[in-house]
């Protein structure tokens, strides 16, 4: 595997119990993982509440014990800093870089929190096959 | 020998004077004004004489310029009157078309075209700068455009991938069924509707052609794939018997009809609301369009 391609993989994966944070993308590159999400507000709050990150996420593989840290975001502030919808109805798109896992096959865990509620934002098993990844074309 | 900055200003208002058709065998006199209004230097005969000199030299010191005094107007010409001392020949006419294009242009969303036209453009108009600054610009063209709408940050690459075809991944947001996805399509077209941009292409998710709002495209990417084209007559199938740019999913074409008395049939006949339409004369004055 090239190192140097970028490499991104069209994961569409809704948790459980709330389906309203939504993984859609991961790309893989020599500087970052890059994670694309998607997230839309509910009835919970009369505006739709809020969103934000902990600047201690962080991604492990199943491959190892290494921790995969946040390095930056894009669109999400960073707690104790938030992003307040305006209606149950706003959806928000946004995207966390990570330090780069290695460019192969494997499963990954996204870790918000270490003990979660339902509103942190963990994601645990996300497939990264890499026969389905496509590479992109660099400007 | 280089030419300096000032000079290479000097030979471009020379140059400007030379081709203006409006105002041919621009004499000394007329040159050193025109100097002094586009530069705002005083210049002298003997330097405009020794810089007609330098231009009329074989590059690289000059421009090879066919320059030449005429004697019956008493003035400057060039004999050939398709020259210019850039490499792009644009003459006042040239310039002025060029300007008036772009108006349009911008009036009917030069925006939606993306600041490259514009800097292509300016590119091209950079060498008939003199001949281009008209300082007051009074709008003459309006339309209901309105700039800064979502996603058209997203137009040029979509656009270079519909004419390079190249696949594009993306999440798209769907505003009714509240859902987002990553999709990858094969674009082919890029439509506006209403003030609105759609990008159409066949959608892998789909297994079909899509149209997708811009406002609803996040942070497309080309990928390296096969490109899944999708040849004319079906995308002119796909269109043409739609109001809109979504064609309705399991549809069949029907025939429509709409009732309309002799005063809303003038606007109905002014604009036409789709390719299909025609326009049936009924009794006591009333009107039915068929679509």
């Amino acid at each position: 595997m090239d190192k140097k391609r970028d490499l991104l993989l069209q994961l569409n994966v809704v948790r459980k119990p709330n389906t309203n944070l939504i993984i859609l993308r991961a790309i893989l590159s020599e500087r970052h993982t890059r994670i694309d999400f998607g997230y839309f507000a509910t009835d919970e709050y009369y505006r739709g509440g809020w969103i934000k990150m902990s600047p201690d996420s962080y991604l492990r593989t199943n491959s190892s014990e290494a921790k995969y840290k946040l390095k930056y975001t894009d669109d999400i502030p960073l707690a104790p800093a938030r992003l307040d919808f305006e209606s149950n109805k706003d959806w928000h798109y946004f995207s966390l870089f990570f330090e780069p896992i290695p460019k192969r096959s494997c499963k990954i865990d996204l870790i918000e929190v270490e003990n979660p509620q339902d509103t942190d934002f963990n994601y645990y098993g996300i497939k990264i096959d890499l026969n389905n990844a496509e590479e992109i074309i660099k400007p | 020998m280089p030419i300096n900055k000032n000079a290479y200003r000097r030979y471009k208002v020379i140059d400007a004077c030379l081709r203006n058709k409006m105002r041919r065998y621009p004499n000394m006199k007329e040159l050193l004004a025109a100097l002094e209004e586009k530069l705002g230097v005083n210049t002298t005969a003997e330097t405009v004489q020794k810089d007609i000199a330098v231009m009329k030299m074989l590059p690289p010191d000059g421009f090879d310029a066919p320059i030449k005094f005429n004697r019956t107007h008493l003035g400057y010409e060039y004999t050939n009157p398709d020259f210019s001392i850039n490499g792009v020949s644009l003459n006042s006419y040239d310039v002025d078309s060029i300007n008036e294009a772009i108006e349009v242009i911008s009036a009917i969303g030069g925006s939606r075209v993306s600041e490259k036209f514009t800097h292509a453009i300016e590119k091209v108009l950079s060498n008939a700068q003199e001949l281009n600054n008209k300082e007051v610009k009074r709008k003459i063209i309006e339309t209901d455009y309105i700039s800064e709408g979502r996603g058209f940050e997203h137009f040029d690459l979509l656009y270079s991938a519909c004419r390079d075809r190249v696949p594009v991944s993306f999440i798209h947001y769907s505003y009714s069924r509240r859902e987002f996805k990553a999709l990858i399509i094969h674009p082919v077209l890029l439509k506006e509707f209403n003030n609105h941009w759609y990008v159409i292409g066949f959608s892998e998710a789909h297994q079909a052609l899509r149209t997708f709002g811009l406002d609803r495209v996040k942070a497309p990417e080309p990928i390296y794939k096969v490109f899944q084209d999708t040849s004319s007559d079906v995308i002119d199938a796909y269109l043409n018997n739609v109001y809109g740019v979504y064609p309705l999913p399991n549809c069949t074409k029907e025939k429509i009809t709409l009732h309309a008395n002799a005063m809303i049939t003038n606007y109905f006949r002014a604009q036409k609301i789709h390719e299909s339409q025609h326009v049936e004369m009924r009794e006591q004055g009333r009107f039915h369009h068929h679509f």
